[in-house]
């Protein structure tokens, strides 16, 4: 099931809304784990019992590795700890190769609960986290609806102490519900208008395409990706809290990054932390030679590659980034802390986008070619009347998504409310126009919905 | 933080939109959508193992969900808001629908080789021949298009079916572009001409053939009580479109008859009134299109005959030619079967065919031609 969608806005959330707080706190979490369940069920039928079993092996799994790890019996506790963790790469890799070759569907969300399952033992294991003694309340963490199919990813100390007693505010509801619609705006009003100059640029005879047309429209995906991601992420982060639950932030305006290093402390946090905590850090991070910090490093960027699909474009983006980084680390930071920022940010976003074109074109011949275009080589036209027709058509919708990639909107906010010799205005800021235009926003993406019938997340497909 | 308002507007709304949903009674046809609306679906082990049940709730939601049509108006104009003019097809621009022009050269050459074929096979003289060609709204108010847009120009297909057509050709471009703007000669909210529009065309049609045209002021005006809200706002509604006024002219006297062929119907009437409050008054003209019909003017026993080939443009057009002419034949090729040997006992007739550039770009029926 989808946030987006006639099932989940009317049905699925007016139900567990009621359920949930109409039952006694000892029930929550069941409630929860019901409800998580169809909701996953709902489109994976079958692959409902893969998340079940997932969970009990780690139920098993986490059990005996703290009971080892009490008992001091380091080693058993070590090995059931690497044989779950092989457990579930193996399994994502499986899925990953089967859904590349076409033999399976990808189960929905399974590179973000594999992950989460996995840093549940390693944690249990290392001593960073309690262990759960409640098969059903492991349950209800893995498969916890709101970040169940497209992250972030949530790891088990971070909810541990919600899990067995969170208090649920009006404040923290309130607060959910605008995080939420704001994650449904991203996604229904931005990333999914933007992102129709993506395809139908894609969809083009790439001879027709110009310069400046092939420059929109990496832009435009560059846009739709961070909404919809970025929306999806404070959907579920909205909605976590309308439940009661605190989850981490997983995007922190990436597009106002100034280099590639910073870049990837803003995007996809819960993924590069991740990464940092269980695969790079392991492995001597960067308290080493600079040989095997390096190392490290391009085995970070190819598992993030990776970890996107099983494809080679995906681990030529990863790669792509570990070049990159490389670079930035060894001397370019140095010297782009003396330059303007706004060469900075130029230099930041210039690879970004180009990134985003590798990872968006799957065909290593369309990519060459679409590559020429963007540099003018082969001899495609500057500027043509496609271009000037998304420009009309798109443009204010470009200006939007730029504002809304910056916190300019909510500096606005803040200056407003903050001037404590203004309270008049501070309180029709906060109590008529933040929620007005926030529930402004939800009707209109409700419109959305209702002159659209399909509407998949993008990033299901990793 | 106003907690206390966001609360109460994002749970009313939600609650609010699917307890009526429910509740209310559904819809089972969209005049809006002009399909029928899915029911509640049935459910079955089977069916939500399949996954069907899933996808049949959506849609059922979808199109059953409550103030729809109001949502997908409030979705189009948020659009238009953020400067795409653009909605699918159809541009708005001024108070006014245009539907997107594209030509394909292609399809218009064939089927004017198609035409041309017949006229030869039948050896139809050049002059016994016409062909009406009227402009689409595309062209007659080019210039309230965007601009920017990705609407082809017209006069490519006037060229061309000048250039290819045996017959005389009868181009209705240049009295539809130079009309007063303020005339409502197309409709603002569907993709025909009006009846006042067609009278424009009608009358440089009789020039053309050295014909007498009956003045609109020997006519009636028949006024629809009814606003049109006509196909282009079907495709592309929006908020604060109004509906337009339809105006008919109707013969104060006229003693006609028109036959429906196939159907076996005769009346006395080219307006339906049947049809006067229908979402789509346009098929008040004639009650839309049919394959064949015969006209007969009983007041003018003694006038020239004519065979007509017509689109739905031609419903407004052909009204006015029931004076000049004692009988009309009027085929509809989408909608016709063959009738073989059509022609050949009608010999004396006149041949008019009467279509848009939309049209000629885009039909593919005159392939049966060939079997007239």
């Amino acid at each position: 099931m989808v946030f987006s969608s006639f099932v989940f806005l009317l049905i699925f959330l007016p139900l567990v809304l009621l359920v949930y707080y109409a039952v006694p706190r000892k029930a929550k979490n069941y409630v929860l784990l019901v409800f998580s369940l169809v909701f996953y069920a709902w489109g994976e039928h079958l692959y409902v019992f893969l998340m079940i079993a997932s969970i009990l092996i780690a139920y098993f799994a986490g059990l005996f590795v703290h009971k080892y790890m009490v008992t001091n019996e380091v080693k058993k506790a070590k090995v059931i700890t690497l044989i779950s963790t092989a457990f579930y790469v193996g399994m994502l890799l499986f899925f990953k190769v089967a859904y590349r070759f076409e033999w399976l569907p990808l189960p929905i969300g399974v590179s973000f609960f594999t992950f989460q399952i996995m840093s549940y033992v390693i944690d249990v294991y290392r001593k960073d986290t309690t262990v759960q003694k409640n098969p059903f309340y492991l349950g209800a963490y893995v498969s916890l609806f709101p970040q169940l199919i497209a992250g972030p990813i949530v790891r088990y100390q971070t909810v541990a102490e919600d899990m067995e007693g969170r208090v649920e505010t009006s404040d923290k509801f309130a607060e959910g519900i605008n995080r939420f619609i704001v994650g449904l705006g991203k996604k229904v009003l931005l990333a999914n208008n933007i992102g129709f100059v993506f395809n139908q640029v894609q969809a083009m005879d790439y001879a027709d395409i110009s310069v400046a047309t092939a420059w929109i429209s990496a832009l435009a995906y560059g846009f739709q990706i961070y909404f919809d991601f970025s929306g999806y992420s404070d959907m579920a982060i909205g909605l976590g809290k309308m439940f009661g639950f605190t989850f981490l932030e997983n995007f922190n305006y990436p597009y106002i990054s100034k280099s590639i290093t910073e870049f990837w402390r803003r995007w996809h946090i819960s993924l590069s932390t991740w990464f940092r905590d269980y695969v790079y850090i392991p492995l001597g991070g960067n308290r080493c030679s600079k040989g095997r910090h390096f190392f490290n490093m391009f085995v970070v960027w190819a598992l993030t590659g990776l970890w996107h699909g099983f494809g080679w474009n995906f681990i030529a983006w990863g790669l792509y980034y570990f070049v990159l980084l490389v670079i930035e680390k060894s001397f370019l930071l140095k010297w782009l802390e003396k330059i303007p920022k706004v060469f900075q940010h130029i230099y930041a976003l210039f690879l970004i986008n180009f990134g985003w074109v590798l990872f968006s074109i799957e065909d290593a011949g369309k990519l060459i070619d679409y590559i020429k275009i963007m540099f003018g080589f082969g001899g495609a036209k500057i500027v043509d009347d496609t271009a000037m027709y998304y420009l009309a058509g798109y443009g204010l919708l470009f200006v939007i998504g730029a504002i809304a990639s910056t916190p300019i909107m909510k500096k606005v906010k803040e200056l407003l409310v903050n001037k404590e010799y203004n309270s008049k205005l501070k309180f029709v800021v906060n109590e008529i126009i933040v929620p007005v235009s926030v529930w402004v926003v939800l009707i209109i993406s409700i419109a959305y919905l209702a002159g659209e019938s399909f509407n998949p997340f993008l990033y299901f497909r990793f | 933080m106003g907690k206390k308002i966001t609360i109460f507007l994002f749970i009313a709304t939600i609650f609010t939109l699917s307890i009526v949903t429910f509740v209310a009674k559904d819809r089972e046809f969209s005049e809006m959508e002009n399909r029928v609306l899915s029911g509640k679906p049935e459910f079955s082990a089977e069916k939500l193992l399949s996954g069907e049940f899933a996808s049949n709730l959506e849609t059922y939601l979808a199109d059953q969900m409550f103030l729809k049509d109001n949502f997908v108006m409030l979705k189009n104009s948020y659009d238009l808001l953020c400067g795409k003019d653009m909605l699918g097809e159809v541009y708005y621009c001024d108070d006014r629908y245009i539907r997107n022009f594209e030509e394909n050269e292609k399809q218009s050459s064939r089927n004017i080789l198609l035409i041309n074929e017949w006229l030869k096979k039948n050896n139809i003289p050049k002059d016994k021949a016409s062909f009406v060609l009227a402009p689409t709204a595309s062209y007659v108010y080019n210039e309230q298009l965007p601009s920017i847009n990705s609407c082809d120009d017209e006069s490519n297909t006037f060229d061309l079916i000048e250039d290819a057509f045996l017959g005389k050709f009868i181009s209705l471009k240049d009295v539809m572009a130079d009309a007063d703007v303020d005339a409502d000669i197309y409709y603002k909210t569907d993709h025909h001409w009006t009846m006042m529009g067609a009278y424009l065309g009608y009358e440089e049609v009789m020039k053309q053939l050295d014909k007498e045209p009956i003045s609109l002021e020997d006519m009636k005006e028949v006024k629809l009580d009814e606003l049109f809200y006509g196909s282009l706002h079907s495709q592309a509604p929006l908020l604060f479109v109004e509906g337009e006024e339809v105006v008919y002219y109707d013969y104060k006297d006229l003693d006609y008859t028109i036959t429906y062929v196939a159907e076996d119907e005769e009346t006395k009437t080219f307006l339906v009134e049947d049809k006067f409050d229908v979402k789509d008054k346009y098929t008040a003209l004639f009650g839309g299109n049919f394959g064949r019909m015969t006209i007969i003017n009983h007041d003018n026993p003694d006038g020239d005959k004519l065979i007509i080939f017509k689109d739905s443009y031609a419903n407004s057009i052909i009204p006015y030619l029931i004076s000049n002419y004692s009988v009309i034949e009027v085929i509809d090729l989408r909608y016709v079967v063959m009738i073989p040997g059509f022609y050949s006992d009608k010999t004396d007739y006149d041949v008019m065919f009467i279509y848009n550039t939309d049209f000629i770009n885009t039909d593919n029926s005159f392939v049966k031609l060939m079997s007239f």
